[in-house]
């Protein structure tokens, strides 16, 4: 008995066939979805804009404590 | 349209631009799919959420650190991994045992290879399993198998041929069991 030819023959009906072909636009319209619904958050995603906005932030945060200190310090 | 260029576009919200990148990897990732997943619908619900998830986070794609095609797959593989642990949880009910073969039969007995193939496959390390899966049953190219598992073409090669010897003698020994 060749094993080759065995093996060949279970490998051959292993196979499932090609992507179906509206596949491609399957992906494309989940995609856009995704794209329409996370619109709102894309700018959040963005590494540089979301540093930008805990910078400025922190930068108002700072600016508060500055003037509470100057305040209190008017005051004493 | 050049698959950089295509990435850039998409980062800088042409959508339709993802289009490329779809069809140029689908058929890589249902074989990587179908590698670890049996059921058609699941292997087809796995490869569209890697496509989805690839292009909410193509931001953090980083070309420094590996090429788009390893990081797709890897998108891919871990939401296989996620289904299979997700079935393991909940056994399909539907799903009935495989019927015993009847004895006298020529093409039962030949069909009876396929269980004993099916489990020496499954007995393989993970790593041949896929490298014989992607080249011999889905007929990826060596150099799309070793970029999908990240290692060399040499090493595609010889996970596969090591895994064919072991399914050759799964066949050797079932035939020296019956003589």
């Amino acid at each position: 008995v060749n094993h080759d030819e065995q093996l060949e023959a279970w490998i051959a009906r292993q196979g499932r066939g090609p992507v179906p072909p509206d596949f491609g636009e399957r992906v494309m319209a989940a995609v856009r979805r995704r794209a329409d619904r996370g619109g709102a958050r894309d700018w959040w995603s963005r590494p540089g804009l979301r540093a930008a906005a805990w910078a400025a932030a922190a930068l108002v945060l700072a600016a508060r404590a500055v003037a509470t200190v100057l305040v209190f310090w008017a005051r004493s | 349209v050049d698959e950089d260029e295509a990435i850039e576009r998409v980062r800088r919200g042409d959508v339709e631009a993802f289009r490329v990148l779809v069809g140029r990897h689908q058929r890589t990732l249902f074989a990587l799919a179908r590698c670890h997943l049996r059921e058609e619908t699941q292997v087809e619900d796995v490869v569209q959420e890697s496509f989805v998830r690839a292009f909410e986070a193509l931001e953090t794609f980083d070309p420094r650190r590996g090429t788009f095609v390893a990081w797709l797959h890897a998108i891919g593989r871990n939401l296989c991994r996620d289904a299979l642990r997700r079935a393991a949880r909940r056994p399909d009910p539907r799903r009935a045992p495989p019927a015993p073969p009847r004895a006298g039969d020529e093409v039962e007995a030949r069909d009876e290879l396929g269980p004993r193939l099916d489990a020496a496959l499954e007995a393989l390390p993970p790593e041949r399993r896929v490298a014989f899966l992607l080249l011999e049953v889905h007929g990826l190219s060596v150099a799309e198998a070793a970029e999908i598992e990240q290692v060399a073409p040499g090493t595609i090669k010889s996970r596969a041929a090591r895994a064919r010897a072991s399914l050759r003698a799964a066949l050797g020994s079932r035939q020296e069991a019956e003589s």
